[in-house]
């Protein structure tokens, strides 16, 4: 579900995972409370999706950030991991509806010739069993998440804002 | 003959689902039959079973992610039946319109994602390049198009149930919301692009039949009834009509209303396979194979509901008049004609002047014990049959699925092709990557009529006469 308008959108957060499996809902869990904070900017879009989906590449094709936020079964300290996406396509990660995240990527490169920096935010999940919410540990590492991805995203529209006051154009946007 | 040996051969193949080929040879080491096997199970009959009717449109569309729309349409028309009311037109037109959107999306991914890696790259090519990866590595104008005009049919989805899988639109006695002008004049605008796509996938189609004419007539090509729902002039009518059942020679045997299916349609059980054998009862079984889906509606049929693709059918039936009806292949070419009929048919209906229109739904308690919801789904018709108890507690189901319809007919087709590719015990090179190619054509989904999900691990085991295991071809 798209959460923001694209048109205007330079930086994109897509959430992704099951809610109906506990604490593989996070990445919407995540993505629908950075929504909330920032609405109001124009420059983000927020994407909570069941699973990545080759379609996808169409909604990404003017993006000059992308933030994707999953769950994992690692053990990771914080509970929380940023690990930058590179572009790259595999068959044995092709499915026809759903894709890795370097898949996408690679998607977008070869369609639309673009690589923007993609990161994935990995959030330790422990209670993947049927039903909705999160565990609390969960929920916490996921508010951990946000506040990062928070704090990343208004860093980014900072640095935009500040291109644009020099009077640069920001690149692909045509403004 | 040679000692008995295994072959494994891996990679993965292009449908959805977990299937398995059986292939019994006789003294001589010649095809004496082949099984077409599905080896999963899920059980939506039974476990629906206690649930109230109402919430079957939710829970049948969960059976597939590729068609959940043609699910919860047959489911909700199986409601109407339960409920005995006519739905308003406005929301039969989004009902089908929501349909529209469902085979374009449908279509566009198995032409463009599953089958095009087999025409563009040829049967024997490297199984490294011949996919969907090696599509966008060598061809990425025509896979971004195919990724777009899916995503155009999604929108479709999308505008009406908020979703683009599973959405929350259909219900008995109508649907949840109306189409809001806004949407609508933003879909209106992408029809020129999807066209532009539909006719490229069809000129595509239309030249590899012509330049592989041979090889056409030749791959699992036999002659079988064919069957879909159709309208008044007796064009293909993808959400109501009359179950037709055309001969080999088109020529009309039956013709009725979908919900005495029973009385036409009998489904026979193998004791090998989690998908049951319907067929058509005044011929009986197996005789009464008949074909559903794209070539199924088509060989059936008159003619098209709209010009574009009417056009279209008077040269595949040009092309295909010199013997070719019924040759497996020419599933994918019906395909394309279909994908041009939904996008005609969708337009008409968004530009109706009634679209947009509130009045979308009829409540009412439940009046009749049983229901019948019949719609074709764009692998084929689909069959829900519902009964309950004077709660409106679900005391039996009855699923067939188009994958079910063609069970016989992809056995034949498999069966075709190993009689082709296997003499004298031997194998000939080529054989697996034909046996998945004819599958394919029907555009199975095994998820859908075993009610199971994944994809397809083909499993192809050639048994001696004597059942003494021969050879084993495997692609996880």
């Amino acid at each position: 579900m798209l959460r923001e308008t694209p048109q205007s959108a330079s930086t994109w957060v897509v959430g992704y995972g099951n809610p109906h499996r506990r604490d593989d809902g996070l990445g919407r869990y995540v993505v629908d409370r950075l929504c909330d904070e920032f609405h109001s900017t124009g420059r983000m879009a927020f994407c909570s999706l069941h699973q990545l989906d080759p379609v996808l590449v169409e909604e990404l094709q003017l993006a000059e950030l992308i933030i994707l936020v999953d769950a994992t079964v690692e053990d990771l300290e914080g509970g929380v991991r940023w690990t930058k996406v590179r572009p790259g396509i595999e068959i044995s990660s092709w499915a026809t509806h759903h894709l890795k995240p370097s898949t996408l990527l690679g998607l977008l490169q070869a369609f639309y010739h673009r690589s923007p920096p993609t990161w994935l935010v990995s959030v330790q999940g422990s209670d993947f069993g049927f039903g909705e919410g999160l565990s609390p540990e969960t929920k916490e590492a996921a508010d951990r998440a946000r506040v990062e991805i928070a704090q990343f995203c208004k860093k980014q529209i900072d640095k935009e804002w500040s291109s644009i006051n020099d009077g640069k154009t920001i690149k692909g946007r045509g403004e | 003959m040679a000692e008995p040996r295994k072959i494994t051969i891996n990679p993965i193949s292009r449908v959805e689902g977990h299937g398995k080929v059986v292939i019994h040879l006789d003294a001589k080491g010649e095809v004496e039959g082949a099984q077409f096997h599905v080896t999963q199970f899920r059980g939506y009959e039974k476990f629906c079973e206690g649930r109230p009717f109402e919430e079957m449109p939710v829970i049948t569309q969960r059976i597939c992610g590729i068609c959940p729309v043609s699910h919860q349409l047959a489911s909700a028309k199986a409601c109407d039946a339960i409920l005995g009311v006519e739905i308003p037109e406005t929301a039969k037109r989004l009902r089908e319109l929501e349909h529209m959107g469902q085979f374009i999306q449908s279509h566009a991914l198995h032409f463009f994602y599953l089958a095009s890696p087999d025409l563009l790259f040829g049967w024997d090519s490297d199984p490294a390049k011949r996919n969907v990866v090696g599509v966008i590595g060598e061809f990425p104008d025509l896979a971004k198009k195919g990724i777009r005009l899916r995503k155009f049919g999604q929108e479709i989805i999308k505008a009406l149930g908020g979703k683009k899988v599973h959405p929350a639109f259909a219900v008995p006695g109508g649907v949840m919301n109306s189409l809001a002008e806004a949407d609508r004049d933003s879909l209106l605008s992408g029809f020129e692009e999807a066209y532009g796509t539909a006719q490229i996938g069809l000129d595509f189609i239309k030249s590899w039949v012509e330049k592989n004419l041979e090889e056409v007539r030749r791959f699992a090509t036999y002659p079988s009834n064919y069957a879909g729902l159709m309208d008044e002039k007796g064009c293909p009518n993808m959400y109501d009509g009359k179950f037709r059942v055309a001969g080999p020679d088109r020529k009309v045997l039956a013709q009725f209303d979908p919900a005495r299916y029973l009385d036409f349609i009998g489904e026979h059980v193998e004791p090998w396979s989690y998908l049951k054998f319907p067929f058509f009862k005044a011929q009986g079984y197996p005789e009464g194979c008949y074909r559903v889906g794209p070539l199924g509606r088509l060989n059936a049929a008159e003619g098209m509901s709209t010009p574009r693709a009417d056009e279209a059918l008077n040269a595949f039936r040009d092309l295909a008049r010199d013997g070719l009806e019924g040759s497996t292949l020419m599933y994918h070419y019906a395909r394309m004609i279909e994908l041009l009929n939904c996008l005609e048919r969708a337009e008409v209906l968004m530009k109706h002047d009634k679209i947009c229109g509130k009045e979308i739904r009829i409540t009412a308690d439940p009046s009749r014990e049983e229901g019948v919801g019949v719609i074709e789904a764009p692998r084929g018709t689909l069959v829900h049959h519902y009964q309950v108890d004077k709660h409106g507690s679900i005391r039996k189901v009855n699923l067939i699925v188009a994958t079910g319809h063609n069970n016989i007919a992809m056995n034949r087709s498999v069966e075709l092709v190993a009689k082709e590719y296997i003499h004298g015990g031997e194998v000939r090179e080529g054989f697996l990557n034909r046996v998945e190619g004819a599958i394919r054509c029907y555009d199975p989904c095994l998820s859908c009529s075993t009610h199971a999900l994944g994809q397809m691990p083909l499993h192809v085991q050639i048994f001696h006469h004597l059942q003494r295991p021969l050879r084993e071809l495997k692609k996880d």
